[in-house]
């Protein structure tokens, strides 16, 4: 009987040690796969907005030549006002051609980012519950990870007209920072909650926030 | 031997065992903590190391000597955007622990 008890002691406490390594695993295993993708995801949104400010050039030729051919065009309609108002038309319709490539740039980003974030956030959450399989015996595990902010490409239009100049935003950091939190609560199961009724909670936050300095980009986590 | 000479054997043995068992568990809880500690520790510092920090040596050194262990060495071998460290800690019960953990991520944007 002596033995039998000492068994059981001994068998819990090893039992403990292992869920505790069961948590350390599974805490490591979200921070490198959340980490890994937060970056890849965060290098995506620069990629895209590198692509866009290098646009701005363009943008800034079109707005001059819009502005000379406009000072060109005569009081006057006549010949000479055709030629320089169908020239006009031409930048213009370049101009709308850039602006849609800038729109479409910035909005297929944004949607990418959606999918993106729920894309990791299943992941990550079909990974932390094949993790937790081993314990279903003994205890209910429920993960919740979700994104802690809608991430967004961070841009603003900084000059009039169509086919305008992009900055990043003041508060880039803030809007376009990936970050998820981990949270993993357990509960024992019936028969176990009359030896031990534990319901504790585990949460983790890690975050990949976008930095640009002099034009060079990095990553701070 | 009587009835209570034999209980005081059984007694014994099982003194001998709950004994044992309860090092042997202390033992592995101590060693499980340390390594717990240590591995939390290690890849915080290899995540300060991966932002080009310079003070995550010494941080970590200063940390885990905070947590009573006698000795610390840490060997960095950083290169680039791979974040390497190895630890060697000596603790208050004569145990060294060694861990080496490596954490690579590309922070820079071409």
């Amino acid at each position: 009987m002596q033995i039998i008890l000492l068994l059981s002691a001994f068998g819990t406490v090893m039992m403990t040690f292992a869920f505790i390594s069961f948590l350390a695993e599974a805490k490591t295993q979200f921070r490198k796969s959340c980490l890994t993708e937060s970056i890849q995801l965060q290098k995506e949104i620069i990629i895209a907005e590198k692509t866009l400010f290098a646009l701005n050039p363009l943008s800034t030729a079109l707005q001059l030549q819009f502005d000379l051919k406009l000072a060109e065009l005569p009081f006057s309609f006549g010949p000479a006002y055709i030629k320089v108002a169908a020239e006009l038309a031409k930048i213009e319709a370049d101009q709308m051609k850039l602006d849609r490539s800038q729109r479409s740039l910035i909005s297929s980003t944004n949607f990418l980012i959606n999918l993106k974030l729920a894309a990791i956030t299943t992941q990550m959450l079909q990974n932390s519950i094949v993790q937790s399989k081993r314990w279903q015996s003994f205890l209910m595990t429920f993960f919740t990870i979700y994104p802690e902010r809608m991430a967004r490409m961070s841009v603003r239009a900084i000059s009039y007209g169509i086919a305008p100049n992009y900055e990043l935003q003041d508060d880039y950091k803030r809007l376009q920072m990936v970050a998820f939190t981990w949270q993993m609560k357990y509960q024992t199961r019936r028969d176990a909650q009359t030896l031990v009724d534990a319901q504790p909670s585990f949460v983790m936050h890690c975050q990949a926030v976008p930095e640009e300095r002099d034009e060079k980009w990095s990553i701070e986590i | 031997m009587n009835t209570k000479g034999q209980a005081l054997i059984e007694s014994m043995i099982i003194l001998s065992i709950v004994t044992v068992s309860s090092i042997f568990l202390i033992r592995a809880g101590l060693q499980m903590q340390n390594a717990l500690v240590l591995d939390e520790l290690l890849e915080d510092a290899l995540v300060c190391k991966l932002q080009k920090k310079t003070t995550c040596v010494q941080a970590l050194k200063s940390k885990l000597l905070a947590l009573n262990f006698k000795t610390v060495v840490v060997q960095d071998r950083t290169q680039g955007s791979s974040a390497r460290l190895a630890i060697e800690a000596l603790s208050n019960f004569a145990s060294i622990t060694k861990l080496e953990s490596e954490l690579t991520l590309e922070l820079a944007v071409d």
